[in-house]
């Protein structure tokens, strides 16, 4: 209860991403898709609410908060796994994950559809 | 502080349809006239609200929100008074004493049409306060406290799956076929209406369903939060049956059932002819935005769609303008007005907006989707454009 009267972590995590070696800070409050997706990272997304799964990887190290249910989109075997969503991911500390493919195409918006942001 | 305080806006609805409800006869008229009346007037005088300020305390925001609960609460409670018979809780003697209203001459002097006033009033309080507020809340789902304010506001409107399909469902198949909650071009108010409720109610227990299979849990268990969110909606309609008979169970429905049309109609002016191909990301131009002034004071951001659907997870005061986003010719009350006496001039209405969408935001692939939606819409103008492409 209350979870909006608790604190958060107050530094930037750490994030390690294999197999490809990249590695960068998630700060507080954000996620570890949109740090990668900040970066200019080819991280596979879509519907960013935790959904739609395209952003999945698998945690190998460290602690995650996970803001939504992933109950409702994973199997029980990718939650053996422990599949997390990036999308819906906050780093409590320094994380190491697996993802399993980056993005095969540009985004819509970089392929000619102007982009609205 | 002007910032925070202006999304006290929509509690001044609620507390004119609470006070009209409490005074009887047509009074009970005030909170559906109040709401469309100044929303309308509103939204074509005040104008647009490009501003983003920065909220350093949103616990503030949160209390705002959480208070939904409280102020619906009462107004069932006034509403089941005035359908009832007794002095329910005391609450006659109290305000005669207290505030001066005297709500037992106010019920003498309340006929069915006085009443139908009172349901539109409230309706529209439980989707405008409670559905939005509600929808806010559950957008934070693993946020107990949120979880359990904003599904106990939705099943107001006998709508607290909604808390699962919105956000699993909609959000991922958003402006494609597979989603019952995004109008298809050539689509009718009230075709769409029906496709949506039960588009979404099934969608809804397919989710639960795989959810608790994945869990290894039985679907007919406790822990199936459809089920649970039926027995939210049948405990308040308990309520108005024991507080007020059948006439207090009619009442709550009759509330509760064009609350929840009420979101459709939302539901379709949000997405309406919108198309995505299914493995692309969500972008800003997937939703109809709109930046008037009022609709999204008195709607915490709702109406600031674009950023919504591309970054779900934003607290509403975190929403952008997008200014640059799609937009809809008129506010988010204005258009839902629209949409029911005239569901067939607003689609209408939409007709060059989406062909202009075609143009200036969508992606080829989604050109080659619109031209087909065009061809299928049944709508003259729309088949035309296809066939010129």
């Amino acid at each position: 209860m209350f979870d909006f009267l608790k604190r958060r972590p107050a530094a930037p995590a750490t994030v390690a991403v294999e197999p490809f070696g990249w590695q960068f800070e998630v700060e507080p409050g954000q996620t570890i898709l949109q740090a990668a997706l900040a970066q200019g990272l080819p991280w596979p997304s879509r519907c960013r609410v935790g959904s739609c799964t395209t952003c999945r990887c698998r945690l190998l190290d460290g602690k995650v908060r996970e803001l939504t249910d992933t109950s409702y989109v994973l199997s029980s075997k990718q939650l053996a796994e422990r599949t997390i969503l990036a999308c819906q991911s906050q780093p409590q500390g320094p994380v190491r994950v697996h993802l399993e493919r980056v993005r095969a195409t540009l985004p819509a918006d970089a392929a000619g559809a102007p982009a609205v942001s | 502080m002007l910032k925070y305080a202006r999304f006290v806006g929509v509690y001044v609805f609620a507390l004119a349809t609470t006070l009209g409800i409490a005074l009887g006869g047509a009074w009970m008229w005030l909170g559906f006239g109040v709401i469309y009346g100044v929303m309308i007037v509103g939204d074509e005088f005040l104008g647009d609200d490009y501003s983003e300020p920065d909220y350093r305390h949103p616990g503030i925001l949160n209390a705002l929100l959480y208070a939904a609960l409280p102020i619906l609460g009462l107004m069932c409670v006034v509403m089941a008074w005035m359908a009832g018979s007794g002095d329910l809780f005391g609450l006659g003697a109290w305000v005669q004493a207290h505030v001066g209203i005297d709500m037992f001459a106010g019920r003498v002097a309340t006929g069915p049409l006085s009443w139908l006033g009172a349901v539109l009033s409230a309706g529209i309080s439980f989707a405008a306060i409670g559905t939005n507020i509600g929808h806010e809340l559950t957008h934070r789902t693993t946020d107990r406290s949120a979880m359990f304010a904003g599904r106990w506001l939705l099943a107001l409107t006998l709508d607290a799956e909604f808390s699962i399909e919105h956000v699993y469902g909609h959000h991922n198949r958003l402006a494609t076929a597979r989603d019952p909650a995004s109008a298809r071009r050539g689509e009718q108010f009230y075709g769409f209406l029906v496709r949506s409720v039960f588009g979404q109610t099934r969608s809804a227990w397919e989710l639960e369903a795989g959810r608790l299979h994945t869990l290894g849990l039985g679907v007919l268990s406790w822990r199936n939060r459809m089920i649970r969110g039926w027995l939210m909606s049948a405990a308040i309609a308990a309520f108005f049956v024991v507080a007020a008979g059948w006439t207090g169970l009619a009442v709550f429905l009759a509330a509760a059932i064009y609350g929840r049309s009420v979101l459709e109609a939302v539901n379709y002016f949000e997405h309406y002819g919108l198309v995505r191909e299914e493995d692309q990301p969500v972008e800003p131009r997937h939703s109809w935005n709109s930046n008037k002034r009022l609709s999204n004071i008195v709607l915490f951001n709702l109406a600031r769609h674009s950023h919504h659907h591309a970054q779900g997870d934003a607290q509403f005061w975190k929403l952008r303008s997008y200014r640059e986003a799609p937009t809809l010719p008129y506010g988010y009350l204005t258009s839902m007005l629209l949409v029911y006496i005239a569901p067939g001039w607003y689609r209408d209405r939409m007709t060059p907006l989406v062909l202009e969408w075609d143009e200036r935001y969508a992606s080829p692939a989604e050109r080659r989707l619109a031209a087909a939606a065009n061809r299928a819409s049944g709508l003259r103008e729309l088949t035309l454009a296809a066939g010129t492409r």
